[in-house]
């Protein structure tokens, strides 16, 4: 089969293009109810009728003038005509209830001369608020072909499949105003342009970013020599297309007088209340903070107890040797301290994508636009904020649709405090052993610490923000333009596949590297530099002639470990982490953090079962128990007490320990300097405060 | 026993190929938590 055609979507933000894409390519692009998640183009691919369709998701865009990076991109797109990504057809997306914006666009990508099927979207929920089109006559009005569909529920894709193989009209309108000929006639000719509307682009646009720089030239030379002011005609282009579809749409749509206030309306009266609005948002977050601990904690206990046994049943069927420690003691407990996380994990993101899914994220964005602000950060900083709390490499991504570079960069660079889902599991696991099973006015106290976590890296990225705005300058404020998309019920599928990739993508992704990891540190742990190492039970009777049995052999043990080639580069490090609180053990926890926050838990789990013999399903202990049975060498006291939990969460809140976002802040702002700022400071807070939070509570 | 070790070796050289590779995708922006994208769209994101 070959491929025959490349299609792109494009269409206003929030208008259900990415989930038309993950209708027509089977594929499972993230999708949310509110604005700015696609921003970067992404490529599926779907056959029909034996030919093969190359469909190109491109970020949400409300006309042909870039004012973003995201919305940079689909001109670039679609008016790159020496790029291998033009697309031979476009699909523009419209909310049906929406259609004027949708138009505007529409005609702009019609008149580049590319063959254009519009799609109405969402066109049940357009019905149902009392909206009547008259498609026959749209139809021949706009000169297209018209698809309704709803991507939700995949009304209408096998109808825009098909129309999507068949000839689609090409017919451009435009034709420049009277003074503009001369110099479009000279941009078609130096650039061998057929199309007149595309020349026009060249000389209305700020920047035509792919052109070189002997281009660009000759295009401000020919803009000066013929007074052209981009922005003002700009302006004029789009109240000039607006007038015609005012007009268009006042023959062919008519709505059903409703004098109701629809329900979206209603609910937002409290929802977006500057103080209810604000009381519920907090009240939500609880709620979640509460169901992470109290739903997950049977599963998790379950998940403990299955590695432990599973630890044991290896133990005993493989032959004694050092595969059977590598497994028993280095692997299992190692991989169990990863997947024990799963529940949590899935919770946290049934709740994330119910928010998103019901456009109830839209509306967080909007209450928190007002408390952004003093700390130079726009409304549109809220986007990569909250998506953080997933991952912070999209969400430094989503900053793309910040048009102010300098807000842009801000947000780049504090989004990294915020808590992402990497970091759940070191915080839950500490507080389940340091805080009590206490309530405080009928809230778990536990709930509350860990949402006062989330919010302290809220703090951190806030005031980071305050001071980064002192730094870097900027002439103009950018503003927060949002639409409210209509609240809906979440399409349960969504949420459900959302959860199963998260926790596939959590289990995959940290238990592949924590697999590593502990097979790493087991012979790390196993061998150590001789004589010292292989004199470990000489040693032991010398110290303690007394000894024997269990005792002995658990002696043993920890004398190896501390004198392998782990324990030697433990003990290296360990002057670092020592004022901190933490032992040489939590030292290498620290260090294989940097491939994956997620793994700290389960490397201490590897390391801790390596130091002692467990010969018997008694002597295996769960993670939890593990843990908290391990006594600090330094101080006698258990290794995670409340002092040294205290300040590994600090340290935990505000490090950065992430290469991948580190290097995704490179690419965004393409240079190392930003990146290597973050890391300095980032960490600099980190280790002051777990220091001085130890100091003060040891 | 040498069987065993021989298995042993080649765990530790599987495991650090795939460290050394995670590394070095991480300094290319790869997110090891598969972040938003799913490993299918990923490879189709070759544009």
């Amino acid at each position: 089969m070959s491929q025959n055609l490349k299609i792109a979507l494009v269409g206003n933000p929030n208008v259900g293009k990415t989930s038309l894409f993950n209708q027509l390519t089977g594929l499972n692009q993230k999708v949310g109810n509110y604005p700015g998640i696609t921003v970067d183009k992404k490529i599926g691919k779907f056959s029909i009728e034996n030919k093969l369709v190359e469909v190109i998701d491109l970020p949400g865009a409300y006309s042909l003038f870039p004012s973003s990076k995201d919305e940079e991109v689909v001109f670039n797109v679609l008016t790159d005509t020496q790029s291998k990504n033009l697309p031979d057809k476009v699909v523009v997306v419209a909310d049906a209830s929406n259609l004027k914006r949708g138009l505007l666009l529409f005609g702009q990508v019609k008149d580049l001369g590319i063959p254009v099927i519009l799609v109405m979207n969402m066109i049940d929920e357009a019905q149902s608020k009392g909206l009547i089109i008259n498609f026959d006559d749209l139809k021949k009005e706009l000169n297209t072909k018209i698809i309704t569909t709803n991507a939700r529920t995949g009304k209408g894709i096998s109808e825009l499949k098909k129309e999507i193989l068949s000839e689609t009209d090409c017919k451009a309108h435009f034709s420049p105003a009277q003074p503009f000929e001369e110099i479009i006639k000279e941009v078609q000719n130096h650039f061998s342009l057929q199309n007149p509307y595309l020349a026009w682009h060249y000389v209305i646009q700020k920047d035509i970013f792919y052109l070189d720089n002997h281009d660009k030239e000759f295009i401000e030379t020919l803009k000066k020599q013929h007074q052209i002011i981009p922005k003002r005609l700009q302006v004029k282009e789009t109240i000039d297309r607006y007038k015609e579809i005012d007009a268009i749409l006042n023959q062919h749509i008519q709505y059903k007088e409703d004098t109701q206030k629809p329900l979206t309306e209603k609910i937002d009266i409290i929802l977006t209340h500057k103080f209810f609005g604000l009381v519920i948002f907090l009240g939500i977050l609880f709620l979640v903070f509460q169901a992470l601990f109290s739903w997950s904690s049977i599963p998790m206990d379950l998940i403990d107890g299955f590695f432990r046994d599973l630890s044991v049943w290896a133990s005993d069927i493989l032959p004694e040797g050092p595969l059977n420690s590598l497994i028993a003691d280095g692997i299992i407990p190692g991989v169990g301290g990863v997947v024990i996380f799963v529940p949590q994990i899935a919770i946290l993101f049934l709740f994330l994508s119910i928010m998103e899914e019901t456009g109830y994220m839209a509306r967080v964005v909007f209450l928190t636009d007002r408390l952004m602000r003093p700390f130079g950060l726009s409304g549109k900083s809220v986007v990569p904020l909250m998506s953080g709390v997933a991952c912070a490499i999209p969400a430094i991504m989503a900053a793309r649709n910040i048009e102010n570079d300098r807000e842009r960069l801000i947000s780049i660079l504090v989004t990294p405090f915020i808590t992402c889902a990497a970091r759940l599991p070191v915080y839950a696991i500490l507080i389940e052993m340091i805080i009590p099973d206490a309530q405080i006015m009928g809230f778990s106290l536990k709930a509350l610490v860990l949402m006062g976590l989330y919010l302290l890296g809220v703090l951190a990225a806030l005031l980071s923000a305050f001071i980064l705005k002192t730094f870097i300058k900027s002439k103009y404020k950018s503003y927060l333009l949002l639409e409210m998309p209509n609240y809906q019920i979440p399409l349960w599928k969504n949420v459900v596949l959302s959860v199963y990739e998260k926790s596939k993508a959590f289990i995959l992704g940290a238990g592949q590297i924590i697999l590593a990891v502990s097979i790493i540190l087991w012979v790390l742990g196993a061998h150590g530099p001789q004589p010292v190492f292989g004199q470990a039970e000489e040693q032991v009777l010398k110290e303690n002639p007394n000894l024997s049995g269990k005792e002995l052999e658990n002696k043993i043990a920890g004398y190896e470990l501390k004198h392998s080639y782990l324990g030697k580069i433990g003990h290296a490090i360990e002057p670092v982490v020592e004022p901190l609180g933490y032992d040489w053990k939590m030292g290498i926890g620290l260090i294989s953090s940097i491939a994956a926050r997620e793994v700290f838990v389960g490397t201490l789990a590897s390391i801790y079962s390596m130091g002692e013999v467990e010969d018997t399903k008694e002597d295996r202990k769960k993670i939890k128990e593990q843990l908290e049975k391990e006594i600090n060498p330094n101080t006698g006291k258990p290794v995670i007490n409340f002092a040294s939990g205290i300040s590994l969460l600090l340290f935990y809140v505000f490090a950065m320990q992430c290469i991948s976002t580190l290097a995704t802040v490179r690419k965004e702002t393409k240079t190392w300097k930003w990146p290597f700022i973050q890391l300095v400071f980032m960490t600099g807070i980190a280790y002051i405060s777990a220091l001085i939070a130890y100091q003060f509570l040891k | 026993m040498n069987l065993q070790y021989i298995i042993i070796g080649i765990l530790v050289l599987g495991a650090l190929f795939f460290l050394g590779n995670k590394l070095r995708n991480s300094f290319k922006g790869d997110c090891s938590r598969g972040c938003d994208c799913s490993d299918k769209i990923k490879k189709k994101n070759k544009v």
